[in-house]
């Protein structure tokens, strides 16, 4: 596009754009600065608009220690038990996901179109919904406070069925064709055409479907009961307590900003192969 | 290498459509078939169904002795090459030749081998190590070809290869192709629906029409007598001339606009309508023995040849294409004084389309 507009039109999406921008990120900036305070400075209610000289005690302390009032754990185990809990999700739906669109797209048996929209439906019973029922299963088979617990219960997922069968209709019939001449059967075909095809596919889902995973608050709040199976997510509202004591405010904003880092870190490192796998199709 | 034989083949899909209505083909060892049809006619289905990729409703398909109706196509011992070449697109060109080879099992300096000679044959040893979506369209068709030859198959089956190339890529790919095949001398079977290809590059030529074989011959034998309407007028550019014509009263004559031609062949059922066929470029044009003359209505030149496209001055105006060498300094309205020879015409049966 061949720049021609005066200094003034191009001003104004700069600054629509800086001021969401800072929209954005002011909360964030507050919870950086909260950090690095002490307790009763933000209690007091003056919060600061510059650091303050606490920082690296309270990333210290929320680390190795958590809030000490509490009954909370360290905050690193929380991130542990989040990170494991994120990437067990993000991969068992990768994985579930594409074999079951695989089976939907290149295979013929009967009730195949009965059984994708099977899949298709259960986009409207998520977790919320079906509660109480995915309680009692995963309580009757003893997997509360369970890693498996915490992830089972989200890994079926149709949206990222749905994601991989629009990918696969993509896929030109002659390779399917060609395979078959070269004598690659169906999981050859899968392992050495489908699979290395869908990289940059797995690899956007994977982003997405990591920050859902690592957001997850309802479910491990139900499932988890005791506190070293606790989700860092969940460790932070328990933070606050609201009764008797004072909220260690600089601990709880630290945890805050450390919750936020391994999702902003997965979005930055995969963020070349997040866009080119919704834009481009190698093929 | 192997001969291939279709015995009454037919393809009918659920519901009922027939998509080819039992077509017999016998393929010697060694020839170049092509399947020539305009769109829908049956022709990548039959192909399809001698690769294994449709099954087969009914009649035998066999390659070499062996009949391989039910034969996995990975096992039929056939090589295709794909309209859209099909090369996996994740996979280098060495690889994308050599996938097959590996599949089967083939140790690694076999395949190396084959590769590298195919490469060497085909001239495209440099473009090993790239991804197809480096390569140009006539690149990628060379590799698809690479991916058939390093097999070594009993045939070669081509599902219209050619059309995505351009105009004149596509003319050099038709004379390699041929070529290639001569040299390496396996039996194929080609798909097209360029009457190009498919007069040029064809042993044995078969024109297919809704499901069936209308003709299976030679080129020269479909161009110098096709046996129906269908085949007159799908072979030759421009289109055979079709014209509404009586047999005289001895059946040794034709009355074409009004004008008896004798005939040189033998006598046919005296006084009946028929269709009389005339290639464009076998009408004399001149006013020394003319015995029609055409209201010119459009002028082509093409460079070498000039198209007039006209209407005979005679009652029914039937229109008539004539075909000029060279440049002709014509104009439209003007008359052009032509000559319809007896060994020119082509006699058909007006209801049924067949040759008389």
């Amino acid at each position: 596009m061949v720049e021609r507009r005066s200094m003034l039109a191009r001003l104004v999406p700069h600054v629509i754009l800086c001021l969401g921008v800072a929209i954005l990120a002011f909360p964030v900036y507050l919870c950086f600065v909260g950090s690095s305070h002490p307790q009763d400075v933000i209690s007091n209610g003056q919060m600061p608009l510059v650091p303050g000289h606490l920082l690296t005690e309270s990333y210290w302390l929320a680390l190795t220690r958590g809030v000490a009032r509490t009954s909370s754990e360290p905050v690193g185990l929380m991130l542990l038990n989040s990170l494991t809990m994120a990437l067990i999700i993000a991969s068992g739906k990768i994985a579930i996901s594409i074999i079951s669109s695989f089976a939907v797209v290149y295979f013929k048996f009967p009730f195949r179109m009965a059984a994708f929209w099977m899949i298709f439906i259960t986009l409207m019973l998520p977790v919320e919904v079906r509660i109480y029922p995915t309680y009692k299963v995963v309580a009757d088979l003893g997997m509360l406070d369970t890693y498996a617990g915490l992830t089972v219960p989200l890994i079926a997922s149709a949206t990222a069925t749905l994601f991989f069968r629009q990918f696969f209709l993509t896929i030109p019939d002659e390779l399917v064709e060609a395979s078959k001449l070269d004598g690659a059967g169906p999981m050859k075909f899968f392992w050495d055409t489908v699979l290395p095809l869908s990289r940059t596919n797995i690899a956007a889902l994977f982003v997405i479907l990591f920050i859902y995973g690592w957001n997850q608050y309802l479910w491990p709040l139900l499932i988890t009961t005791r506190s070293d199976m606790q989700t860092v997510v969940i460790g932070i509202k328990k933070m606050i307590v609201t009764q008797d004591a004072l909220t260690e405010w600089n601990i709880v904003m630290a945890t805050a900003m450390l919750a936020m880092l391994p999702p902003v870190a997965v979005v930055v490192l995969m963020q070349r192969w997040f866009v080119r796998g919704l834009v481009e199709t190698e093929k | 290498m192997a001969s291939l034989s279709l015995d009454n083949v037919k393809k009918v899909y659920p519901g009922g459509v027939e998509a080819v209505k039992g077509v017999s083909l016998q393929v010697p060892d060694r020839a170049f078939v092509v399947l020539v049809g305009p769109s829908g006619c049956g022709k990548s289905t039959l192909l399809r169904m001698i690769a294994g990729l449709e099954t087969i409703t009914s009649g035998t398909v066999k390659i070499g002795d062996r009949i391989v109706n039910d034969v996995e196509p990975a096992n039929r011992d056939i090589a295709m090459v794909f309209q859209n070449y099909a090369l996996y697109p994740h996979m280098k060109v060495f690889d994308n030749m050599a996938y097959g080879l590996r599949n089967r099992g083939m140790g690694e300096p076999e395949v190396k081998r084959r590769v590298d000679e195919a490469a060497r044959l085909l001239e495209i040893g440099q473009l090993l190590d790239r991804k197809p979506r480096q390569l140009s369209g006539g690149q990628r068709q060379r590799v698809a070809m690479g991916r058939a030859i390093v097999r070594q198959p009993a045939a070669f089956l081509f599902d219209e290869p050619l059309s995505n190339l351009d105009a004149k890529l596509r003319v050099q790919m038709r004379v390699e192709i041929k070529k290639l095949q001569r040299d390496i001398g396996t039996t194929s079977i080609y798909v097209t629906h360029d009457q190009v290809e498919a007069m040029t590059m064809a042993d044995i030529l078969v024109v297919m029409n809704a499901g069936s074989a209308e003709q299976i011959d030679t080129p020269r034998e479909i161009y110098q007598r096709p046996r129906t309407t269908f085949v007159a007028s799908f072979i030759g550019s421009p289109s055979m001339n079709f014209l509404p014509a009586k047999l005289t009263g001895d059946g040794k004559g034709v009355i074409v606009g009004g004008v008896p031609i004798a005939l040189t062949g033998g006598a046919h059922a005296a006084a009946s309508t028929i269709t009389v066929g005339v290639r464009p470029e076998e009408i004399v044009v001149g006013a020394d023995g003319a015995t029609h003359t055409v209201a010119i209505d459009v002028i082509e030149h093409l460079g070498a040849d000039t198209i007039v496209h006209g209407k005979l001055v005679a009652d029914g105006a039937a229109a008539l294409t004539v075909r000029l060498v060279g440049y002709w300094p014509l104009a439209p309205g003007e008359i052009l004084p032509v000559a319809l020879h007896a060994r020119a015409l082509h006699l058909f049966d007006p209801t049924t389309g067949q040759r008389l």
